[in-house]
């Protein structure tokens, strides 16, 4: 059985390229905007994603990642979307919420912490496929 | 004779009076000027005649005699110039009338100066007229009454309504003055010589006339019928004394009547009586001289009711307005200002001003001549709390006087900090609605001794209102200048703590990663990546922290490129309805961050999206205007309503997608920084049109420019 997908979402090159290589037991495709996200979401359908809010071109604000989160739960409402955001604006991890948002999580990144999430993310994917 | 002296004399003292009451105050009036001319006219006429009267008997009084003929007839010139000038006040609107004045003038002067030759003539010996002789001057001031009843008939006609009340005083008094010489005159023509009872009487009429003009000069200051007013100025301490003696004068009179009534009445006790009776009437006058409480309500009473204002409002105002808002580049602060605004109104040479804290309590802020002292007075202080409540200008003199005139209203102790200062005058408090925003406490007055009334305390607590506006206003701006500068901040932060938990994420994932792939030399290669990326990322951040938290980069950039960039992301990200770009214009370069325009456009399109449904359009237009790049973006989507363009579309922070991006607010704020401007056009239910027009780059006329072909270039070799 092919490994579940995992669609990266963030504006940082390098947590790109290590996410690759962090994250176990799972096939990573990434992506660097809103456009780039919605393009790899349509062509490979992960059950995970995970989405940075500050993507081009408003880095320093939400707009373009919550855009993004909207669209892709618009399209795939099952889809399991972790946020990894480094904006501090407190309310951020409720709006992501409200939007269905799976976690928020806050940057810096730990990859063992995020791995167990992400599985956590993905056992919770298997369970609502299966009531449906 | 004595008769005929007294009521000369009368007219003579009370025009006298007159006339130079009008030579005091404001010298540029002329109805005022022509009224001092002919009450000194009457006065000195009159005067004469009592002198005639007086002395006829001792001295040769034939030149006297030709001399009040003469005099009689300038003084009536003088009341025929002044009331002309009044009734061309009246008729200046029209030019016709203006004309037919200068006519009617001209033939009356012509008229009383021949009247004056014919006197000098007949003076001379000369027997010229000899059918009128004898009745020449006579018919002649028979003419000049009723002139003077005409004009004055006139000129009550032409008085506006609301003047009416005021200036019927005058017109009774000058018309009764020629009604009575025109009675007195005709007799005399009648039975060919002058009645001696009529004549005597006359100086006594003519002084009548005198309190009716001060009725309306006191009923109307403005006096004229045009915006020509009168003002009169006469020493409040002169008219305190005169009126004191009036009142003494009237009083002993009126006890001196009872007297002889007591004594003629008294039967054996009479004189007794009388005596026991004046010596208490004179020891009640005295009692009520030296009370001090009558004397400050008489002059209370005197100031508010016989006065004019002591202040021209209007000049104070404009100086305080000026010296509040003088030039803020100045090296006066605007609390130094506030000080000086309030102690030029009553000539205090220094004062301090004491604010309001944010702890509560009030603090010294700023002085002027004033020994400067660490103030610090509790919120909740008898003194505070009195001012606050009462909003009095405090007068500290009167306070040490008589104290229980303001602790009658409440509580209240000077602190120690204002006594201690002997010359501190007054306390002013700085209202801002009602609350007490601070307190100017102004030194004594060296120069002359004031003394401080009901109008000083009012213009002083109006003005302290004033003040604390102007000090309000520049605390509020002062604050939004902080907030600007704490937002400032707050942004260098927020991009430094975002770009600081990206390279930690990543550096700390090479070195967890490198616990399993450091073997891996793919994973070596990317690891370099990595760090390269980082290394870049800290320099990017250097930069931008040198500049201040500015990322902004300006360069020319090309907008046709920069749109059809954008354009291709929205076509691949499959989001309905997809924008169209329509009629380009290419090669339009404007000047600006190329991240950050890109970042504006996307919103104003992603707002489109989000307000058109998937089966309308989205429209882009680039063009070119004058000196000026128009992009527009046209969708056919839900659009708005007028008020809420105008109310919140440009609000910051107000959005109704629940997250706090770059709003239509900063995409305006943007462009305006660029020295362009942001229009929409909007209908609900059919769509709205997003227009920014922003400056050409100067290059855009040079495109060929070397050093542009240089710029490229060297991006090529790169």
């Amino acid at each position: 059985m092919p490994n579940p997908k995992i669609l990266i979402v963030d504006d940082d090159k390098g947590i790109r390229t290590q996410l690759k290589w962090g994250l176990n037991g799972y096939d990573v495709i990434t992506a660097d905007s809103r456009a780039n996200a919605l393009e790899q979401f349509t062509l490979h359908h992960p059950p995970l994603v995970t989405l940075d809010l500050g993507l081009p071109p408003d880095e320093e604000g939400t707009t373009e990642g919550f855009a993004t989160l909207k669209e892709i739960l618009k399209t795939a409402p099952q889809t399991k979307v972790v946020i990894v955001s480094g904006s501090k604006v407190i309310n951020n991890a409720e709006i992501a919420k409200s939007y269905g948002a799976f976690e928020y999580y806050s940057k810096p990144l730990d990859i063992s912490r995020l791995q167990k999430i992400i599985n956590s993310a993905f056992k919770n994917y298997q369970t609502s496929l299966i009531k449906e | 004779m004595i008769i005929e002296v007294i009521s000369f004399a009368t007219a003579s003292v009370l025009f006298l009076m007159l006339g130079l009451a009008m030579l005091t105050g404001r010298r540029d009036n002329r109805p005022k000027t022509m009224l001092a001319v002919a009450a000194l006219a009457s006065a000195i006429w009159s005067g004469t005649v009592t002198y005639q009267a007086a002395f006829s008997n001792l001295i040769d009084t034939s030149f006297l005699l030709e001399s009040t003929l003469l005099l009689e007839l300038l003084r009536s010139l003088a009341w025929f110039a002044f009331l002309l000038v009044m009734l061309r006040t009246a008729y200046k609107t029209s030019d016709q009338i203006n004309k037919h004045f200068k006519i009617t003038f001209a033939g009356l002067s012509i008229f009383v100066i021949g009247l004056m030759m014919l006197v000098l003539y007949r003076v001379s010996g000369g027997a010229f007229f000899e059918l009128v002789a004898g009745n020449d001057v006579l018919i002649g001031h028979l003419l000049i009454s009723i002139g003077g009843i005409v004009i004055v008939e006139q000129l009550y006609r032409n008085t506006a309504g609301e003047h009416r009340w005021a200036l019927k005083y005058l017109w009774i008094g000058i018309g009764s003055m020629f009604a009575y010489d025109f009675y007195l005159y005709s007799d005399a023509f009648l039975f060919q010589r002058i009645d001696n009872e009529l004549w005597n009487a006359r100086g006594f009429i003519h002084a009548m006339v005198v309190p009716l003009i001060a009725v309306a000069i006191k009923r109307e200051m403005q006096w004229s019928l045009g915006d020509e007013s009168i003002d009169i100025f006469l020493s409040r301490r002169m008219v305190f004394h005169t009126t004191t003696l009036l009142a003494a004068g009237a009083y002993l009179i009126f006890i001196g009547f009872g007297g002889y009534y007591v004594r003629d009445m008294g039967g054996e006790w009479g004189v007794v009586a009388q005596a026991t009776f004046l010596f208490a009437a004179v020891m009640v006058l005295v009692v009520l001289l030296f009370s001090g409480q009558i004397r400050s309500r008489l002059r209370v009473a005197i100031d508010k009711h016989f006065f004019h204002y002591k202040y021209d409002y209007r000049e104070e105002w404009l100086r305080i307005i000026r010296t509040l808002s003088s030039d803020v580049s100045s090296s006066h602060s605007l609390h130094l200002r506030a000080i000086r605004s309030l102690a030029q109104i009553i000539d205090s040479p220094g004062g301090l001003l004491v604010m309001e804290r944010n702890n509560g309590y009030y603090e010294s802020d700023e002085h002027w001549n004033y020994s400067n002292e660490n103030i610090r007075e509790a919120g909740d202080s008898t003194f505070i709390r009195f001012l606050t409540e009462q909003q009095f200008v405090i007068s500290l003199d009167e306070f040490a006087a008589d104290p229980e005139m303001y602790t009658r209203l409440g509580p209240l102790d000077i602190p120690e900090w204002i006594t201690n200062n002997k010359d501190a005058w007054l306390v002013v408090p700085l209202m801002l609605q009602d609350h007490l925003m601070g307190i100017v406490v102004l030194l004594r007055s060296p120069a002359h001794e004031r003394y401080f009334n009901w109008e000083d305390s009012d213009l002083l607590k109006t003005a302290g209102r004033q003040a604390a506006s102007h000090l309000a206003q520049y605390e509020a701006a002062q604050a939004l200048i902080s907030a600007k500068r704490f937002e400032e901040v707050n942004k260098l932060s927020a991009f430094i703590v975002h770009d600081v938990k990206n390279m930690v994420s990543q550096l700390s994932m090479v070195v967890s990663n490198a616990a399993r792939h450091k073997n891996n030399p793919v994973f070596i290669d990317d690891a370099i990546v990595t760090v390269e990326n980082s290394v870049t990322k800290m320099n990017k951040l250097l930069s931008r922290l040198r500049e201040g938290g500015s990322s902004d980069q300006l360069a020319p950039i090309c907008l046709s490129e920069l749109l059809e960039e954008s354009l291709h992301s929205y076509s691949k990200s499959g989001v309905l309805p997809i924008p169209v770009l329509n009629s380009i214009n290419q090669n339009v370069m404007v000047t600006a961050d190329k991240d950050r325009m890109s970042a504006n456009i996307a919103h104003i399109i992603q707002n489109a999206q989000d307000a058109t449904n998937e089966k309308g359009s989205i429209i882009i237009r680039l063009k070119t205007q004058g000196e000026f790049a128009i992009i527009e973006i046209e969708d056919t989507g839900a659009g708005m309503d007028a008020a809420f363009i105008h109310d919140k579309l440009f609000q910051p922070f107000e959005s109704t997608k629940g997250t706090m991006g770059i709003g239509v607010f900063q995409v305006r704020e943007y462009v305006h920084k660029l020295g362009g401007q942001l229009d929409v056009e909007s209908t609900p239910n059919k769509g709205s049109l997003f227009r920014l027009h922003i400056p050409l780059s100067s290059s855009q006329e040079i495109t060929h420019n070397p050093q542009i072909v240089h710029l490229n270039e060297h991006e090529k070799r790169q």
